[in-house]
């Protein structure tokens, strides 16, 4: 059913109430010098659920996700990863916690310097060196069969194609088999085929690893098939949200343009 | 009027802050750089990858500019010493000049230009594109992956390449010297080595390692903290060559007081 937000007791969104919430956010807010970006913004996502995040550009969707990885501190509010409130973690104790979390950047931020085989390696030898001694290559490889590029193993990301790098990317933020993965625009600046492979990657994966995500995008092809839920980003709060099918058919003056 | 007097006062006030800003951040970064050497887990692996690219890409450059360097110091002032009938003290002048000043400072600005702004657009397209932000959310400590290993570098680099770009610069000083008489390879070098000693070397030497740390500082810093996009990354490499070069003349002209004062000069 859609729920529209009136009031700030209302502007509480959990994908499934009742069931075991892996990221809850709680009166966020987040501006930059006089731009209030985020305010009051409220969701909670349960495990092995996928949310996706829509709104138009630079109303901020990229900052909350920004926020739930510490990459950028909140003016105010709560964001609990695995029921920690991150702001109290130290430095040690993030580290550890992002072990659980994949980020795929919008611009998949692969090291330039780096081949494929090691940027896919930086992450392993940060985070499980010890653990996983003599494996590096095996899960190196297993992660770009995955992505169905196990070829490219010794190129530079110079040498590699947009959808090629988005994959590689996502590859890399799923190599440490994360519960939670943030997807950041997976399909912008993509041709529509290979949007479409990226998105059935994103699917498989979500099966094969039962990954909990939270996905930004503009793409409905994307939110269509990859949601379980919807929320609409507007003006800094959670304003609308449902399933796909209930948005699709919404009379909302300030959402309705995006299904058109 | 007023309101000229008030755009002048704003513009002052701006580059105040700008200039008070810019020193807070280095500072910033010097103390952070010192915590992140000292305390584990150490990037050898890393430094020495920084120190081998910044080595091996400079020696060509260095070693060609110290070998020109070299050999217009002696042509340039050959006829002036012969005129005062002081030609036998080319070798003499020319070893204490490279040793002291020359070879130290030119190999520093080239380095300023060329490392400095090397270190400075890398860091800022990875800030740019979002690739130091995947590291930290890699769990790796990007400070002192990207930073801490450059100053590092930079600083075990510098001296390195001024002892090679002396030596080349010596063997050009050579080459100039026999360009309208011949002079015997081992008496122009014995002559040198003779008018050079301790206090010529150590203070040059040590100058180097101050030299390298202001480079890798200067260019970390800037490139670390570059704002606006691409635009930001070209600003930021052409701050970091101007404020580097003028840190290796400040640094140039303390030392040589202190040396002064110490009885090295």
């Amino acid at each position: 059913m859609i729920k529209k937000v009136e009031t700030k007791e209302e502007n509480l969104v959990s994908v499934q109430n009742g069931k075991d919430p892996v990221i809850q956010v709680e009166h966020l807010f987040k501006s930059f010098g006089e731009k209030v970006v985020l305010k009051d913004f409220n969701i909670t996502v349960n495990k092995g659920e996928s949310l996706v995040v829509m709104g138009k550009s630079g109303i901020g969707k990229t900052v909350l996700i920004k926020c739930i990885i510490k990459l950028l501190k909140p003016d105010s509010g709560t964001l609990k990863v695995f029921g920690k409130d991150i702001s109290k973690l130290s430095q040690l104790e993030m580290d550890q916690l992002r072990m659980n979390i994949g980020f795929v950047f919008q611009s998949s931020a692969l090291y330039d310097s780096m081949t494929v085989r090691e940027n896919l390696e930086f992450p392993l030898r940060r985070q499980m060196v010890k653990k996983i001694k003599g494996d590096l290559n095996q899960l190196v490889r297993e992660a770009l069969k995955n992505v169905g590029l196990e070829n490219t193993i010794d190129l530079m990301p110079s040498e590699l194609s947009g959808g090629m790098r988005k994959r590689i990317g996502i590859a890399r933020s799923l190599i440490l088999q994360p519960e939670i993965v943030l997807y950041d625009e997976p399909t912008t600046g993509l041709d529509p085929i290979t949007s479409k492979e990226i998105i059935h990657l994103i699917m498989d994966l979500q099966h094969k690893y039962h990954t909990t995500s939270i996905i930004i995008t503009h793409d409905i092809a994307l939110a269509k098939d990859a949601s379980d839920e919807i929320v609409f980003l507007i003006d800094g709060v959670a304003y609308l949200q449902g399933t796909f099918d209930e948005l699709v058919t919404t009379t909302d003056p300030k959402v309705k343009p995006f299904f058109d | 009027m007023a309101e000229q007097v008030t755009k002048k006062k704003t513009m002052f006030s701006k580059a105040l802050d700008d200039f008070f800003l810019s020193t807070a951040e280095l500072a910033q970064f010097t103390g952070r750089t010192f915590k992140e050497a000292v305390f584990p887990p150490y990037e050898f692996r890393e430094t020495f990858r920084q120190s081998y690219l910044i080595g091996i890409n400079s020696f060509p450059l260095v070693g060609f500019t110290a070998l020109v360097l070299g050999l217009v110091l002696v042509l340039q002032s050959q006829p002036t010493l012969v005129e005062f009938g002081a030609g036998s003290y080319l070798p003499a002048m020319s070893g204490i000049s490279i040793v002291r000043e020359v070879g130290p400072l030119v190999t520093a600005l080239i380095c300023a230009g060329k490392i400095g702004s090397g270190i400075s657009a890398e860091l800022g397209s990875m800030k740019v594109t979002e690739q130091i932000d995947a590291m930290e959310v890699s769990g790796a400590n990007p400070f002192k992956y990207l930073v801490s290993t450059r100053i590092m570098a930079t600083t075990l680099m510098l001296p390195i390449l001024t002892v090679y770009a002396d030596m080349i610069s010596l063997f050009g000083a050579y080459i100039g010297a026999n360009i309208k008489n011949p002079v015997n390879f081992s008496f122009f070098f014995n002559r040198i080595f003779e008018s050079l000693n301790f206090t010529d070397i150590l203070p040059s030497f040590i100058k180097t390692f101050f030299f390298g740390f202001a480079i890798g500082l200067v260019g970390c810093t800037k490139g670390y903290n570059s704002q606006n996009g691409t635009e930001g990354v070209g600003m930021a490499a052409n701050s970091s060559v101007v404020v580097s070069m003028l840190a290796v003349i400040v640094i140039d002209m303390v030392v040589t007081q202190i040396s002064g004062m110490l009885g090295y000069l």
